[in-house]
């Protein structure tokens, strides 16, 4: 007579046996009754493990984690605003870079190689000026220093 | 209300209601410490690994494409988590730790001294508070979560016949203690 083990026992419980396996056990353990315990006994172990309890997590869960994540949160947050902070001012200092490289562009002229920058044909007046309105306010405190 | 799920939350969240992420706390809190407290069995060291696990799934929520459930997603990282907590403390428990080749065979001391009858519940806790962390997840994940073997496969990172392996394992261990026992009067 052919004896059953516990690999097929535990295949019967998953429902890994084919209709005509299973009816062939099945008409075995009606008359052998070793087999039958020893598939019962399985079958006893595996319904215990279904009523196995659920483990409650802590009450204070939920608000430990959230507090946790906004934690989180912050830093990027900051993170982030720096980063824009840092990309604006990039962009506004190239934007002024390339503003004064176009306006020294339009006064060269292509066909003679003069240098880059022809500073004969920039207008510095402004630069006059605030010289001379630098040495008339320097005057007022400092008298003595300022030539006649 | 309808019932919100997983992706209905998921999507709430990433839309910046950041407090809605509790209601999949809630979802998965209870099982998910199960998992965990019995792969570690130690109930301080659950809790802290549990709240990691939220933090970390929060945090890689931007990651999760959708592919697979959340469920699956977010227990490989509580089985990761865990396992990597293991591996803090892996000295104190590789006594603990059985090897894939080795059966489960957990002896009952005063099976047959003490003269009473254990419950079958008391002998089911006996052979939880004993399992290995991978059987223990394997247990928990069928049972509790009613994962199918594919899924929990997915989670464990390994193949089909080796979560098969564990998972009868674990049975034929409660069954020999049951026997041992004498309780098997009770199915006749």
């Amino acid at each position: 007579m052919k004896h059953y083990n516990d690999e097929f026992f535990n295949k019967m419980i998953d429902g890994e046996v084919d209709d005509s396996t299973r009816r062939e056990f099945l008409h075995h353990i009606s008359e052998c009754k070793n087999c039958e315990l020893e598939y019962l006994l399985l079958q006893k172990a595996h319904n215990s493990f279904q009523k196995i309890q659920i483990e409650e997590a802590p009450p204070t869960l939920n608000m430990m984690v959230l507090k946790r994540i906004s934690r989180v949160v912050k830093p990027s947050e900051g993170g982030k605003k720096f980063f824009i902070g840092m990309l604006i001012g990039l962009t506004t200092m190239l934007l002024i870079l390339f503003g004064y490289a176009f306006e020294v562009g339009k006064t060269l002229d292509p066909k003679d190689q003069k240098p880059l920058i022809d500073f004969s044909k920039i207008d510095l007046s402004f630069l006059q000026e605030f010289l001379n309105s630098f040495k008339s306010f320097s005057a007022v405190f400092t008298p003595n220093l300022v030539e006649p | 209300m309808a019932k919100l799920d997983d992706l209905e939350i998921i999507e709430s969240v990433r839309r910046g209601n950041v407090s809605d992420y509790s209601l999949l706390i809630d979802r998965y809190k209870h099982k998910a410490f199960s998992m965990i407290f019995r792969m570690l069995k130690n109930r301080m060291d659950a809790e802290e690994v549990l709240q990691d696990c939220f933090v970390k799934a929060y945090n890689n929520l931007k990651s999760f494409k959708g592919d697979s459930l959340f469920s699956t997603w977010f227990y490989r990282i509580v089985y990761n988590t865990t396992l990597s907590r293991i591996g803090m403390k892996k000295r104190q428990i590789e006594e603990m730790m059985l090897s894939i080749g080795e059966e489960l065979d957990f002896e009952d001391p005063d099976a047959d001294t003490s003269g009473r009858k254990k419950e079958e519940k008391e002998l089911l806790n006996r052979v939880i508070e004993k399992l290995p962390p991978n059987y223990a997840a394997v247990i928990n994940l069928f049972y509790l979560e009613e994962m199918s073997c594919e899924e929990i496969s997915v989670i464990l990172n390994t193949g089909v016949p080796n979560v098969k392996v564990l998972l009868h394992r674990s049975r034929n261990a409660l069954k020999k203690l049951i026997k041992e026992n004498n309780l098997e009067d009770e199915l006749r």
